[in-house]
């Protein structure tokens, strides 16, 4: 369940992306479809790790795949929007 | 064996021709291997069987002597339930009891001998048993692969963590244990020598797994108790096992010994690879994987051998190395032909690892460690795919072990230090402790 609303989520995200800046250069979505393939990775490690008892997994997954995802995000939103 | 002596016209460790061989595109994902000779070195010039009952002697010394030292591992015990020590309170020790209750074996803790109580329970429970020949029904009748794959689909139904099917290879029997074509049932002879029937020449190799949460806790008792469950969820499938065959019309017999040595069949039927620790490393399941043999002559399609790269890995790793408390496993890189103590055995490519050494840090404990087994990074829960790239990365970069287990370290991954393990008893845990999917 927690892929499908991520999955929606980043649909969402593109469609409002494509929305307003509809000449997006092509590494911005680049780097706009690699920060949600992070974000995602990330909440797959955060939730997993929980489930698994390994908290100090769980916040190093958000920190290390989520971190750089948020950048991207950021950087995407920031400078191309 | 006199006129018996079996000749071999392939080397050890590679696979025989003459068996039904299964699919083995299925079994595994693309990153391992199926290959036809196991990845561990064997010298067949120098190769030494298994010598039970002699390192039992030579583990435990004299009898008055072991008494002496399970002594004064009672006083240890107490004194720790005592000063409530985390992993080590009475509720904790209750636990280990309980997790052995079925595997009947181990040193018992106020004799200090070895005991295997486990061979009586199993007798017990096969009296339920009705094989076809007293219902009057003729038995189960098959291919070797639909034989292989319903053991598979009966063994996992009934608790299994993984099935694998190799042939009874005598050069892997202990030393007074061999193959006699002349002898109808397992017979022991005046001399102490077991012969084995010819007919048992398929090996059924069963594996249990240790709960990973309680797993993370060792060495302490809870650790312990998790080693020990995996052993009797071993055991469990292991005489259900028997019993399924039985019942089918085939015999099923243990491999004869106290302590059988399952690691070379366990390669053989590619549930794993040997590591550094000098333990079978399963792909899925790491050092969590507890198996047991069954010898039987119902017609099996075997499994063939893996390659998961572990050799190259373990080489860089040395992860269970480090987290060796007694520092028992070589942290040697390469492996080497040279036993490292009296009861290591000749013949074999290893990073060997001293088992005096692990005793005796055993003994001197008052538990089971098995540290090496859950600090081993292929040892994971399979709740986020991080670890499927984890495996992956290993099998197919093995040199890139020292940063994987270094990453493995960052991510807060291998045994718990005992000033943390007193939150167990708080912790929610999965059914049965494991939490892999694949159950």
């Amino acid at each position: 369940m927690r892929n499908y609303i991520l999955g929606a989520l980043s649909g969402v995200a593109g469609a409002a992306l494509y929305t307003l800046a509809p000449a997006l250069a092509w590494y911005y979505w680049l780097m706009f479809v690699g920060g949600c393939f992070l974000i995602a990775f990330s909440f797959d490690v955060i939730f997993g790790s929980l489930q698994e008892h390994q908290q100090r997994a769980a916040w190093m997954g958000g920190l290390l795949f989520g971190g750089p995802g948020v950048v991207l995000q950021a950087l995407v939103w920031g400078l191309g929007v | 064996m006199g006129k018996n002596k079996m000749t071999f016209d392939f080397p050890l460790g590679t696979i025989p021709k003459g068996f039904v061989y299964r699919d083995q595109s299925k079994r595994y994902p693309w990153w391992v291997k199926s290959v036809d000779k196991m990845t561990t070195e064997i010298d067949e010039s120098i190769w030494e069987r298994k010598v039970t009952d002699q390192i039992q002697m030579g583990l435990f010394g004299d009898p008055e002597k072991a008494k002496e030292k399970a002594n004064e591992s009672v006083k240890k015990i107490v004194a720790r339930i005592e000063k409530e020590v985390p992993g080590n309170q009475l509720k904790d020790l209750a636990l280990h009891y309980a997790s052995t209750t079925f595997f009947a074996a181990g040193v018992s803790m106020f004799e200090g001998n070895f005991i295997t109580h486990m061979f009586p329970i199993m007798e017990a429970v096969s009296k339920v048993i009705h094989p076809p020949e007293e219902l009057g029904v003729p038995k189960w009748q098959g291919s070797p692969q639909e034989a292989s794959e319903m053991v598979e689909i009966a063994a996992m139904q009934l608790g299994a963590a993984q099935v694998g099917f190799t042939y009874l290879e005598p050069r892997f029997l202990e030393h007074n244990v061999d193959v006699d074509p002349t002898v109808e049932k397992i017979k022991t002879t005046p001399e102490g020598k077991v012969l084995i029937p010819e007919h048992l020449k398929y090996v059924i190799m069963v594996a249990g797994q240790a709960p990973l949460e309680a797993m993370k806790h060792a060495p302490s008792q809870i650790g312990d108790m998790a080693d020990r469950s995996g052993y009797e969820d071993r055991q469990m499938v292991w005489f259900r096992m028997m019993n399924f065959i039985r019942g089918l019309g085939y015999q099923a017999k243990p491999i004869p010994a106290a302590m059988p040595p399952g690691i070379p069949f366990g390669l053989m039927a590619g549930l794993g690879e040997m590591g550094r620790m000098n333990r079978l490393i399963s792909p899925y399941y790491g050092g969590a994987l507890r198996i047991e043999g069954i010898l039987t002559d119902m017609p099996l399609a075997l499994d063939k051998p893996i390659d998961f790269g572990l050799q190259e890995y373990c080489r860089h790793c040395q992860k269970c190395a480090r987290a060796c408390p007694a520092k028992a496993i070589s942290s040697e890189k390469e492996s080497t032909w040279e036993p490292q103590s009296n009861f290591s055995l000749k013949g074999r490519k290893l990073w060997y690892e001293n088992p005096e050494i692990c005793w005796e840090w055993t003994g001197h404990n008052a538990h089971y460690c098995s540290a090496c087994m859950f600090a081993c990074t292929w040892t994971k829960d399979d709740q986020t795919f991080l670890h499927t790239l984890a495996r992956i990365s290993a099998a197919k970069l093995p040199f890139l072990g020292k940063p994987l287990a270094w990453l493995d370290d960052l991510f807060g991954y291998g045994p718990v230090a005992r000033k943390n393990m007193g939150d167990w008893w708080q912790k929610k845990r999965p059914t049965k402790g494991a939490n892999s999917r694949r159950r």
